[in-house]
């Protein structure tokens, strides 16, 4: 179980998280929605222990984010972050290397279903290549948490679609996800829960189906009129 | 380690390759000169490229973090379960193998040719060996003062470039503070003599081990507070 509590994280004194307090359930697929700079990345990156909080407190199975919790999460980040002078069949075996919890059956079958071009070198993949590329090296794990950091940023519709397919086929039971995006559309079917976020605070957070019953509509049209309207 | 040994080391490949190049070019510039003036210029070589080498290996070992920064692959580096002295070892390894080869180019080409095609100069290989090492070694020890730098930027949120800058000042200050009295710890280390033999004369000269051994005390004490900060590092 993941727990916050009063989670703040400041940039020059920007608050980029601000007092956020959250509780999430082993086992459940978590949505993470807001506009640019609403804070999603900064706390995924506290989650994992990228960074530490300005104050505030993170638990994960009662345990403070760290390089002792890398074997259990797994971490997607927005950023392209692979080595581009490796070839990418290279850089899964080199990756795969550090994990016990690597399933190679798993990789296997992602990198059949992305059609991944494994033998090419990294730098000579498309911008939505190397995205299936790092979902490989994320996914590819039987880890505890999955922490997704804007998986569908700058990826074209058709890509998009074939992207959230690959992350349910990789969904196991127990597993917990957590998805940030603010390309909602695509993503939306995923989410169990989804967690509303505005300038470093929460401001909606509920069952997906709750919150489309509450205001009548599509998570898509709550993002557009709830946080911008 | 191994693994990450490895990757670094083919990472560096273009660096290590280019710096090859520098050093076989410059070889190559003076081996003319050998025959000219007896020999003796070849000398050149050495004194040409070797003083470069320390501000090479602070600036290598800046870029090496740096880049990882930079193009974001610190991100997967530092996702990896394992723990900071395996990264920081993996990377003060694969410099390591490039100042000892950067070096033995600088030394080797000019030996070979005063050696072999000149009756002027004369150094046994076991010297040679003993200079390369002592060599390449006390330039390696300069590799944890930027990383140390490097990283301690990059625990706080604001200013790393500053904090980075000002701490290399500021740890050279102490470094040679540090010396005189960590010269007397290790003073009972005798001093390493080679001698030569130049022109038909029989040169001899010294190389203070203290200091070395000082400067190592000091670069172990770095490289594990390296390894502190690496993991306390903010992406």
């Amino acid at each position: 179980m993941i727990e916050i509590k009063n989670l703040v994280k400041t940039y020059n004194d920007v608050y980029a998280v601000n007092g956020v307090n959250l509780t999430i359930e082993d086992g459940s697929f978590v949505g993470l929605v807001g506009p640019n700079g609403s804070g999603k990345t900064t706390l995924l990156k506290l989650l994992f222990g990228f960074c530490r909080p300005t104050s505030g407190e993170i638990k994960i199975d009662g345990r403070a984010p760290g390089v002792n919790l890398r074997s259990e999460i797994a971490f997607y980040p927005e950023y392209d972050s692979t080595y581009h002078w490796m070839k990418a069949q290279d850089l899964i075996d080199w990756y795969s290397g550090f994990f016990k919890d690597w399933n190679k059956e798993k990789e296997k079958n992602l990198i059949d279903f992305f059609k991944l071009p494994t033998h090419r070198y990294v730098a000579h993949l498309s911008k939505g290549l190397r995205a299936k590329l790092k979902l490989v090296l994320t996914l590819s794990r039987d880890a505890k948490i999955f922490i997704l950091d804007e998986p569908l940023s700058g990826i074209d519709p058709a890509s998009r679609v074939n992207i959230t397919s690959g992350i349910l086929k990789a969904y196991r039971a127990k597993q917990t996800f957590i998805f940030s995006t603010h390309i909602v559309t695509d993503a939306e079917m995923l989410f169990e829960r989804t967690i509303f976020m505005k300038e470093g605070n929460i401001v909606i957070d509920g069952k997906s189906d709750a919150l489309r019953e509450k205001y009548g509509k599509s998570m898509d049209q709550i993002f557009k009129e709830e946080l911008y309207g | 380690m191994v693994s990450l040994f490895k990757k670094e080391l083919l990472g560096e490949k273009n660096w290590i390759i280019g710096f090859c190049g520098f050093v076989l070019g410059i070889n190559f510039l003076f081996l003319p000169l050998a025959k000219v003036t007896e020999g003796f210029m070849a000398m050149a070589v050495i004194f040409f490229t070797l003083p470069a080498f320390p501000l090479m290996a602070l600036v290598r070992a800046f870029l090496i973090w740096k880049n990882e920064w930079d193009s974001n692959t610190s991100f997967l580096l530092l996702s990896l379960p394992i723990r900071g002295y395996n990264i920081v070892l993996s990377k003060i390894g694969a410099l390591a193998v490039e100042i000892f080869l950067y070096v033995l180019l600088v030394f080797l080409i000019p030996y070979l040719v005063l050696t072999g095609f000149t009756e002027q100069f004369r150094i046994d290989a076991v010297t040679f060996l003993k200079l390369w090492f002592l060599t390449s070694f006390r330039i390696l020890l300069l590799v944890p003062f930027a990383m140390f730098s490097y990283l301690l930027g990059r625990i706080f949120s604001k200013a790393k470039g500053w904090i980075s800058a000002g701490s290399l000042i500021v740890l050279l200050l102490v470094y040679s503070r540090y010396l005189y009295f960590g010269k007397k710890i290790f003073s009972y280390i005798p001093e390493v003599t080679m001698s030569f033999t130049l022109a038909g004369e029989v040169e001899t000269f010294s190389l203070n081990i203290a200091t070395t051994m000082a400067t190592f005390l000091f670069s172990v004490i770095l490289t594990l507070a390296s390894c502190f900060f690496v993991e306390k590092a903010e992406l």
